[in-house]
């Protein structure tokens, strides 16, 4: 009785969708060519990139090649790809002079320059936004990650959904496991028994119900005169209905979320990861936001970005890696917040990270370098070493078609600077772990620059007791990064507007009058990067 | 998020000298070539006494000041010190409303109504207050990070996950569910079904549904059998409470209504300005003594509104938000420069890292004591009231400060009159070495005085302090650092001074006489300017300083004008100035206090109205 009335309000096609996906097995899934991703790792303030780059900076890689802040990666050296040669546009003073931070936040994925006053903002979209549009089936946004303090500063946000438009890190865990539950399934990772059927009817039906309930309310305000930025609002919000209802009915709820899914997309597999409601809230707990009582620094503020940034952390890798599996987002990051004081797992620092990149620790203590910074910046770089590490073999872990969620992935380190100190965006260290689903070269470092470019300058700034600032950029390595983004998502298989593979990206035919050299980017992508170039 | 346009001051200083920009706070290098540059021709960014991204923490709106946390909002609005030539508030929108300006801070008082959007989204804090006056149970923490506007899909998602959560919530416990459904249900519930859309709906929209938003649910109830698995009257319940929570008439505050008033804009309804006043006073929706005034269409005249908001600000609801703007206004955020207070251990072995809670928890307790008790501006610079532990008593001297534990104890610190010579503010701006009198000086001179001195460039600003050995004192070495132009312009006369005078307290906030490394004397005497355009004072000391700012008429109207943004939630238009006027005026009378502030925020000409918002 209630199953006829159920097909008769949603339809049968619809349905066809949610009933599929629940009785799919895995090895049918299998056989569908597994979907790409592109997973960013975002640090800020550079690193000592004399202990970062490896000596060998074009051929195979071996474990005992890689350097001191990478040796971590051993195992999984030969999924590793490190691009040589690359730089960031619009570095202070060589692009803009707004400060080097912001420029470097702004520009990175944008290769766009920043509005000049205000917010400094991006003038341009990010590359991950482009990507999400191609890569996404439903075109959703980017997944983007953090930890500690929500942030909208510039000095934090490195995607742009728009030309000035900053698109901002979740940093609490539980909103992204909320928005996952609907799609983890039930059943045991053995792909047994689905969800009673008629409770992802229901959801469909409930989801149609409430939608049409929410739009009424919408479409009352349609009817009055309002500013033009109301009526965006709404406009906005109307569409997102659309949306939500297109993705309940693809997902029907029952559990496997897209028919990309990995078999493993199951609350069990999710649990022994770590991934449960009760686990992920108390991963939360460090987090900042939402609190509105007075008094609220009763509780230490540094004991609160501990939590945040050591199990909220890897909850959140924990949950890219979910995110990955149910396929519920092909375009995600983690991206790290710059301005914090490291006091945890074993390292404990008194200054934070941008102070220490600065070799002084406490700016304003004289020009002087604090006794031990250079193993500071060590502690840190090997900190972030330790949680990408963490991440590519997690990834690696998890089967996907014939290889591994990472090989079908690009999970890519990329850094704020080089050397924190110089603010150089010349010599960046980029690492890329994974293939991209067989596209990008594996287990090689590959000098794009075509000469030497060397380990850098880091561990030239604090040779006595005074900082000699200025001596810790690299020489070299001056090709724009935009490439590297074209090649990216030419490896993705992504369309340039127009059609056919990506040429450029960002401000490309024009500098806004910045650089006064008519382009601010250079055309064209990196063949040797691809696993045929 | 209000976002700091502070431009206008900016151009008042150009007058008085100092090297703001005309733009405002975005203090721009002269040209692209600019700044050190080493042999090699690459710049040289020695860092120094302000970081390019200054303190622990980067600006939440850049260039706001050189020590704003990511999570700090800058001062919403300024003080107009003098004569602004960059703003023509003159509009008037009462003939034409499609010509108000929109969002244009204005500096001085300009009569008409500024225009504001009709869907203003609740934040955060207000979805959380909100959802525990309604339901009794604190919101599952599952909001996306908050930005202000056209919501995004993370935003929607978020909400969407939000209800279904608090829905399930409140229906699995007999007690919340209480909250939800005043009646109990017989037969076929029905009619408690009904009663409750008509009744929850109410307390979730702040206004009665319409006949056709009835309709709506109790279709949803009609359909019980196809929409739940079972029918049953909490299945339906449940999906009715989480449908009230996704509705945009419960997480906006909308303002639909378009009756005509006088002057042309639109009068707002009872419930809409009964909206206004309990998210205003209490971040939250209205109780139900307001609701009721509402529903009887009494909330249409100043005097009726007056009469509620002398009534709520009563009520224990409104210090909460008194707590959350004075976090504002003392850019005390997570992650900022005050929580993330460290000091050297090996030169204040007596500074705990725990007495940081507590030192920010004194400073919180003496706005909201200052609040509660009826006291005013003046009292925010000049009350003893303190509230130490045993971790802070030792840094204020207190004899035997072990007595004290770890909660905090009330006591009379006459030494140290106002929030500015607690130790929270005089440790958080300091360095972890030494005390900064530049920090310190900045924080008084803008974010007191209101004067904004605009943002250095971070090379010109990382010039390191001088070593010469002459310089015995951090004093003559500050002056020596800052005694060129451009640098000049704005330490010499307006930021160094006060710094200077607030050297009797070293870097932990304890008192201090001499220099710690040459044992120099400090010299605490500066000539301190109170406007922007004012002639110097000589002030001798610390307490001779906060008792002068008390009755500084600069500092009351920042404050004063702080509030008026963070109450209506916009920059300052000229409309918002003339409100600025009439408080600024009343503060400086004296005996005004500041729930007498927060009243009369009531009691403006644009409370009551609305005019359209006109955008690009």
């Amino acid at each position: 009785m209630k199953r006829r009335i159920f097909l008769q309000g949603v339809g049968g096609a619809a349905l066809a969708t949610p009933f599929l996906s629940s009785f799919v097995s895995s090895t049918a899934r299998a056989q569908t060519a597994p979907p790409v991703r592109n997973i960013l790792f975002f640090t800020h303030n550079g690193c000592n990139t004399n202990r970062w780059f490896p000596a060998i900076e074009n051929g195979p890689l071996t474990a005992a090649d890689l350097s001191p802040t990478l040796a971590p990666l051993g195992d999984v050296v030969d999924k590793l790809l490190l691009p040589r040669g690359f730089k960031s546009l619009n570095e202070y003073f060589a692009g803009q002079s707004v400060d080097p931070h912001n420029q470097a936040m702004g520009t990175k994925l944008t290769c766009a320059p920043i509005q000049e006053s205000g917010d400094n903002y991006a003038l341009g979209m990010s590359v991950d936004h482009e990507m999400a549009k191609q890569m996404n089936p439903d075109g959703a946004s980017p997944l983007l990650l953090s930890v500690g303090q929500r942030s909208t500063s510039i000095k934090e946000v490195v995607s742009f959904s728009a030309p000035e438009t900053a698109y901002v890190s979740e940093v609490n865990p539980s909103v992204v496991y909320s928005q996952l539950t609907g799609v983890l399934s039930n059943a045991s990772s053995g792909g047994g028994v689905p969800e009673p059927v008629t409770e992802a009817d229901y959801r469909v039906l409930q989801g149609r119900s409430v939608l049409d309930l929410v739009e009424n309310d919408l479409k009352r305000y349609q009817a009055r005169n309002m500013s033009m930025s109301d009526k965006q609002k709404v406009e906005v919000w109307l569409e997102l209905l659309r949306e939500t209802e297109t993705n309940i009915v693809n997902m029907g709820g029952a559990g496997g979320g897209s028919a990309m899914a990995t078999a493993s997309c199951t609350n069990d597999f999710a649990a022994g990861m770590g991934v449960t409601e009760a686990e992920v809230a108390a991963a939360g707990t460090g987090v900042s936001g939402n609190r509105s009582g007075a008094f609220v620094f009763a509780q230490s503020g540094s004991d609160a970005l501990t939590q945040s940034f050591t199990v909220g952390g890897d909850m959140m890798l924990n949950l890219i890696a979910l995110s990955a599996i149910c396929d519920t987002n092909r375009v995600m990051g983690m991206i790290y917040p710059g301005y914090v004081i490291f006091d945890w797992d074993g390292v404990h620092h008194q200054y934070d990270h941008h102070g220490i990149s600065h070799r002084s620790g406490d700016l304003g203590v004289d020009n002087s370098c604090v006794s031990g910074v250079m193993e500071m910046i060590n502690e840190i770089d090997n900190w972030y070493a330790g949680k990408f590490t963490k991440l590519v073999k997690l990834l690696d872990s998890i089967p996907e078609g014939d290889r591994t969620v990472l090989d079908n992935s690009a999970t890519i380190w990329l850094p704020e600077l080089s050397d924190g100190d110089a603010h150089n965006q010349n010599n960046l260290p980029i690492l890329i772990a994974g293939s991209a689903g067989g596209k990008l070269k594996q287990g090689m470092a590959v000098n794009v620059e075509g000469r030497d470019i060397g380990q850098g300058n880091s561990e030239s700034g604090c040779t006595d007791t005074m900082n000699t600032s200025g001596n810790t950029r690299s020489q070299g390595g001056n090709v724009p990064i935009n490439k590297l983004y074209c090649t990216l998502m030419n490896a993705y298989g992504m369309t340039a507007p127009g059609g056919g593979e990506w040429t450029e990206w960002g401000y490309a035919d024009n500098d806004a009058g910045i650089t006064g050299n008519g382009g601010f980017t250079n055309p064209g992508e990196v063949s040797e990067l691809k696993a045929n170039g | 998020m209000n976002t700091g346009k502070i431009g206008l001051i900016a151009a008042a200083l150009l007058a008085a000298g100092c090297s703001g920009s005309g733009e405002g706070e975005d203090w721009m290098p002269p040209s692209n070539t600019a700044g050190p540059v080493d042999s090699a021709g690459n710049p040289v960014l020695p860092p120094g006494e302000t970081p390019d991204t200054p303190g622990v923490s980067p600006g939440a709106t850049a260039g706001v000041s050189p020590d704003d946390p990511p999570g700090a909002t800058g001062a919403t609005a300024g003080v107009d010190p003098g004569v602004n030539p960059n703003v023509d508030p003159g509009v008037n929108p009462g003939t034409e409303p499609d010509s108000t300006p929109t969002n244009t801070p204005a500096s001085k008082c300009a009569p008409g109504l500024p225009a504001t959007s009709q869907l203003p989204r609740l934040t955060n804090a207000q979805y959380e207050r909100t959802v525990y006056d309604l339901l009794g149970t604190a919101s599952p923490g599952l909001l996306a990070t908050e930005q202000e506007g056209t919501i995004t899909k993370s935003i929607w998602d978020a909400y969407q996950s939000s209800a279904n959560t608090l829905a399930a919530t409140v229906m699995a416990d007999p007690a919340l569910k209480a909250n939800f459904m005043k009646c109990t249900p017989s037969g076929d519930g029905a009619a408690c079904l009904s009663e409750t859309i008509a009744d929850f709906g109410r307390r979730a929209y702040r206004r009665p549904l319409t006949a056709d938003e009835i309709a709506g649910y109790e279709a949803l109830v009609s359909q019980r059998d196809e929409l739940t698995e079972t029918g049953s009257v909490d299945e339906v319940a449940q999906l009715i409470l989480a449908t009230f929570l996704k509705s945009p008439s419960f997480l906006q505050r909308a303002e639909l209504s378009e009756t005509p008033d006088p002057s042309g804009a639109f009068k707002l309804s009872s419930h809409e300005v009964a909206s206004r006043l309990s998210y205003m006073l209490w971040g939250s929706m209205p109780d139900e003594e307001l609701m009721a005034v509402a529903d009887a269409d009494m909330l249409q005249s100043k005097d009726q509104v007056l009469e509620q908001a002398r009534r709520m600000v009563q009520d224990p609801k409104v210090r909460d938000v008194a707590a959350e703007f004075h976090r504002e206004y003392l850019h005390l955020s997570f992650g900022g420069r005050w929580d993330s207070t460290r000091k050297d251990a090996s030169l204040f072995p007596d500074f705990e890292e725990q007495a940081v809670p507590d030192m920010i928890n004194e400073t919180e307790m003496l706005f909201d004591e200052v609040f509660t008790s009826g006291g005013g501006f003046q009292d925010l610079m000049t009350s003893t009231v303190g509230f130490v532990t045993s971790r802070t008593a030792a840094l204020y001297g207190l004899p035997n400060p072990e007595q004290y534990g770890d909660t905090p104890t009330r006591v009379e610190l006459p030494d140290r009159p106002g929030f500015l010579t607690r130790i929270g503010f005089l440790a958080a701006y300091s360095n972890q070495t030494r005390n900064n009198p530049i920090l310190r000086g900045t924080f008084i001179t803008k974010d007191i005085l209101g004067i904004n001195p605009g943002t250095p460039d971070p090379d010109v600003a990382n010039t390191p302090l001088p070593s010469d050995p002459g310089l015995d004192t951090l004093r003559k070495k500050v002056e020596a650092m800052t005694s060129a132009s451009p640098c000049s312009n704005c330490h010499e006369p307006f930021i160094n001074p006060p710094g200077f005078v607030m050297e009797a307290y070293d870097s932990t906030g304890a008192l201090q006489t001499t220099e710690r490394d040459t044992g120099a004397p400090i010299d605490t005497v500066a000539d301190v300017r109170f406007s922007a355009s004012g002639e110097a004072e000589t002030i001798t000391g610390p307490i001779e300083l906060v008792t002068r700012l008390a009755t500084a008429a600069e500092a009351q109207r920042f404050y004063a004008a702080k509030w008026v943004g963070y109450a209506y939630q916009r920059e300052l238009t000229g409309p918002d100035q003339c409100a600025v006027d009439q408080l600024s005026a009343q503060v400086a009378e004296g005996g005004y206090s500041l729930q007498d502030l927060l009243t009369d925020l009531t009691q403006t000409d644009s409370f009551l109205t609305r005019a359209l918002e006109v955008t690009q």
